[in-house]
């Protein structure tokens, strides 16, 4: 007796090969070493002006922690947080991907109307901001800058009855 | 023949205009030369819906209809010279990992954390158009099988009607 067990009306289409038809074949063949270092050219040519706009947006942030009353800023502390942690990492600057990513966990699900914790705020933007004048470069600080903002973070979501998402 | 990825057309989805700005940077890279970009995922099912893209490459956090459910309703909508199972890779951020598994089950391809990488896009491409996987549209779901391999040792029921079927010997050409 077979151990088929009798399905739900379930459609199997088989895989659907219309890109390796237009590409000719195996895609790993083509895309080589030679392919990938003209990729990572390419993207370098964007890293100053990314690396600026991320600054702008750590700055932005600086700025929306201080407004009064705190908490309005909420969304565009959200919407830079999440640039910051999309950009900086690719461009090198993965501890403050790291932060922002924190900064990210803290705001996405702040209740409505919430008032921010200004002085977090404070503390990743001044994080970020050393990060992105070159801090990055001592491993041992940079270490020690990200554990403090992750305690941060977690004593600050803990006061507020939220904890840090896994 | 065409050889490489010159033939293929690509959308990119993604509110943030930096972040499409680099995807679309790799993929020219890569040799895709019809690079479309769509800002929000409403923008990206009006133009997959217009103009069919070989490969679509989203993100996941976006104000308003986020990339699952642009994903669920590309998946989802049946009209004439819809291709349900064109590729989606779908990029997501260190903690949103654990909506992958929403992700998943709303019908995606591949996935590709950020910080995004030239040598990570470059794979989950590879992965899509060199081991494409079978297409089922069921129920409560539809997209790609979730089952990535088979196990040998597999000893559960065999629930699906194309169990027994190894698709793994179905090469280009084949079909």
């Amino acid at each position: 007796m077979s151990d088929r067990v009798q399905p739900t009306p379930v459609q199997v289409l088989p895989p659907n090969l219309d890109l390796q038809r237009k590409v000719g074949g195996s895609l790993a063949k083509q895309l080589t070493t030679a392919v990938l270092a003209a990729a990572e050219a390419a993207l370098a040519r964007h890293g100053a002006e990314m690396m600026s706009e991320v600054n702008a947006a750590i700055a932005r942030i600086q700025v929306q922690s201080m407004l009064r009353p705190p908490g309005t800023a909420a969304a565009t502390i959200a919407q830079d947080a999440h640039f910051i942690r999309s950009i900086a990492g690719t461009f090198g600057r993965g501890p403050m991907g790291q932060i922002a990513d924190l900064l990210c966990r803290y705001v996405d699900d702040l209740p409505a109307g919430a008032p921010i914790d200004a002085n977090l705020v404070t503390l990743m933007a001044v994080a970020l901001k050393h990060l992105a004048q070159g801090g990055s470069c001592d491993p041992e600080l940079t270490e020690d800058l990200l554990t403090e903002c992750r305690e941060a973070v977690v004593v600050s979501l803990g006061r507020e009855g939220r904890s840090l998402p896994a | 023949m065409a050889i490489g990825l010159g033939g293929v057309s690509a959308l990119v989805v993604d509110d943030c205009a930096h972040m499409r700005r680099i995807v679309c940077t790799l993929l020219r890279s890569f040799g895709i030369r019809d690079l479309r970009e769509a800002g929000s995922g409403e923008e990206g099912l009006e133009e997959t819906f217009a103009r069919q893209p070989d490969v679509i490459v989203t993100d996941l956090r976006m104000p308003g209809m986020d990339g699952v459910e642009f994903v669920r309703r590309l998946r989802r909508t049946a009209r004439p010279g819809h291709r349900r199972d064109v590729p989606v890779i779908m990029m997501t951020a260190y903690s949103e990992r654990s909506k992958v598994e929403i992700a998943r089950d709303g019908g995606l391809t591949e996935v590709v954390a950020k910080p995004l990488t030239s040598q990570a896009l470059m794979s989950r491409l590879i992965m899509v158009c060199d081991r494409p996987r079978p297409f089922i549209i069921a129920g409560g779901y539809v997209g790609p099988c979730r089952r990535r391999r088979a196990l040998r040792d597999y000893s559960g029921p065999l629930r699906r009607e194309a169990d027994g079927t190894d698709w793994s010997v179905v090469e280009f050409g084949d079909v």
